[in-house]
């Protein structure tokens, strides 16, 4: 990497830009950080996927990419963000990755409903997709986060909705983290196997 | 511990960042050689898909807060209470201005019958409202989905249109001579650049209020460029916009479909707009 190069990717570089709010030198940070970095973030988080095709795929990443970099771009620009490290690379994945994950998981609840409705010979599909009264979730989900026991439900909310992480909610239940991972394990098994029964498959 | 439960593991300390660039590469490598662990890592998608609500989804910039690395847990989990609680506000607000626009759509109705009444309408008015409104309001779509076209490799030889775009300063690109830049020596083929000039004059009209000129820009655009190109798709994308901003919903549509069977970066919100103006 040439000394130019590293100049753009190092931490102090990026709060100067932000500080002068130089538009140009911070199109040259972006050029810098994508020939750099762009690739190994994609093999970060591109995966195969059955029912998303691999263009999608790199198309999500690109979008994820150019989001992020928006948002830590603009948190820079309103001294929103403190980053130790030298390089700002790291500070930087862990936004790209929650983006990606977060368009990828819209475009699979889009890809399963339009499954449901191609399957669907009456109107169910709409139990689906319809949200639940008061509910922040489809009827279904809410049908099938019902049915579980209160334990499970509250480690699936935990752990997707609020998004705590496994350290977390160790820390919350007190047992040691392989049991929540095995815990969780069944309750992600219950909701899978409630979701394919309400759903005939 | 079986092969199951220690996918989960994987699976978790991936999700959870406690795995370093190496690890989740030779992670996401196993993903795909490994047919168990593919199916639980989609299935673990699947129910993200399922659970994450539109809070989750809406609030994209918690990726920068969530990551602990502005704020602590405790201010972070405050504001995720204040922001259900601005949720339900923000709810309360929007069924009050959704009847207060009906209201206002009623009344509406009234002020353009009593136009007609009067007769005063210019022909050139009657000929715009026939070739840009057909009667349904397309003005809401128009504003969730327009975004300011934001760029890092439009040629630089451009950069004065682009800049003075991106700074609102829309009268200088628009009142500019068309090849200005051939100023500063032409390095790339003329009808590249052109295209982007164009594109930017566009946006600019766009911007001000001037979906007609606007498209009467962006049409240059896909006459000039290169299909598959960035002023190519961009022009496409913002031209569906300018007819939404126009009122007229059909040819908007129009473009849309064709958009949604290219390889646009607007390819997923142009399939939603379409989604939306064909169950409106």
């Amino acid at each position: 990497m040439s000394k130019k190069n590293k100049y753009y990717l190092l931490t102090s570089t990026a709060n100067k830009i932000w500080r002068d709010n130089d538009l140009k030198e911070q199109q040259q940070m972006y050029v810098n950080f994508v020939k750099e970095y762009k690739d190994l973030f994609f093999r970060q988080v591109i995966t195969n996927h059955s029912k998303i095709p691999a263009y999608i795929l790199a198309e999500i990443a690109e979008n994820a990419l150019l989001m992020s970099w928006e948002m830590f771009t603009n948190a820079g620009i309103e001294k929103k963000i403190t980053i130790k490290s030298a390089e700002y690379s790291g500070y930087l994945f862990i936004i790209f990755k929650r983006t990606y994950f977060k368009l990828l998981t819209k475009e699979i609840r889009h890809s399963e409903s339009a499954d449901e409705f191609a399957q669907s010979e009456n109107n169910d599909f709409v139990t689906l997709i319809e949200p639940e009264v008061g509910s922040p979730f489809s009827i279904i989900v809410q049908r099938i986060l019902d049915s579980m026991s209160p334990v499970d439900k509250q480690l699936m909310i935990w752990r997707y909705v609020d998004e705590l992480t496994i350290d977390d909610i160790t820390e919350r239940k007190s047992i040691s983290r392989n049991s929540i991972i095995k815990e969780l394990s069944r309750a992600k098994k219950k909701f899978t196997d409630l979701y394919n029964e309400l759903n005939n498959r | 511990m079986d092969s199951s439960t220690d996918n989960e593991i994987k699976i978790a300390n991936y999700f959870d960042n406690k795995m370093d660039a190496a690890e989740q590469e030779a992670f996401l490598q196993k993903v795909r050689g490994d047919n168990l662990l593919s199916r639980q890592f989609e299935n673990e998608l699947l129910i993200r898909s399922f659970l994450y609500t539109d809070d989750n989804y809406s609030s994209l910039d918690d990726c920068i807060e969530t990551s602990g690395m502005i704020r602590d847990k405790g201010v972070y989990k405050i504001s995720r209470n204040l922001r259900n609680y601005l949720g339900v506000a923000a709810l309360l607000i929007l069924v009050i201005l959704s009847v207060h626009l009906l209201l206002q759509k009623k009344s509406k109705v009234i002020t353009v019958a009593q136009i007609q009444n009067h007769e005063d309408t210019t022909r050139s008015e009657e000929k715009a409202k026939h070739l840009f409104a057909d009667n349904n309001s397309t003005e809401a779509e128009y504003k969730k989905f327009y975004r300011k076209y934001t760029s890092w490799s439009d040629p630089v030889e451009v950069s004065k249109y682009y800049n003075d775009y991106v700074n609102n300063n829309y009268l200088e690109v628009i009142n500019s001579e068309d090849s200005g830049f051939a100023e500063k020596g032409l390095t790339k083929d003329e009808n590249y650049l052109m295209a982007y000039v164009q594109l930017y004059k566009g946006l600019c009209y766009l911007a001000e209020a001037k979906p007609e000129e606007s498209i009467n820009r962006f049409s240059t655009v896909l006459k000039i460029s290169e299909k598959g190109g960035t002023p190519y798709y961009e022009a496409e994308w913002y031209s569906a916009l300018a007819w939404l901003k126009a009122g007229n919903r059909n040819k908007s549509v129009e473009i849309l479909e064709k958009i949604q069977y290219s390889r646009s970066p607007h390819l997923k919100d142009a399939v939603q707009l379409l989604h939306e103006l064909n169950t409106k």
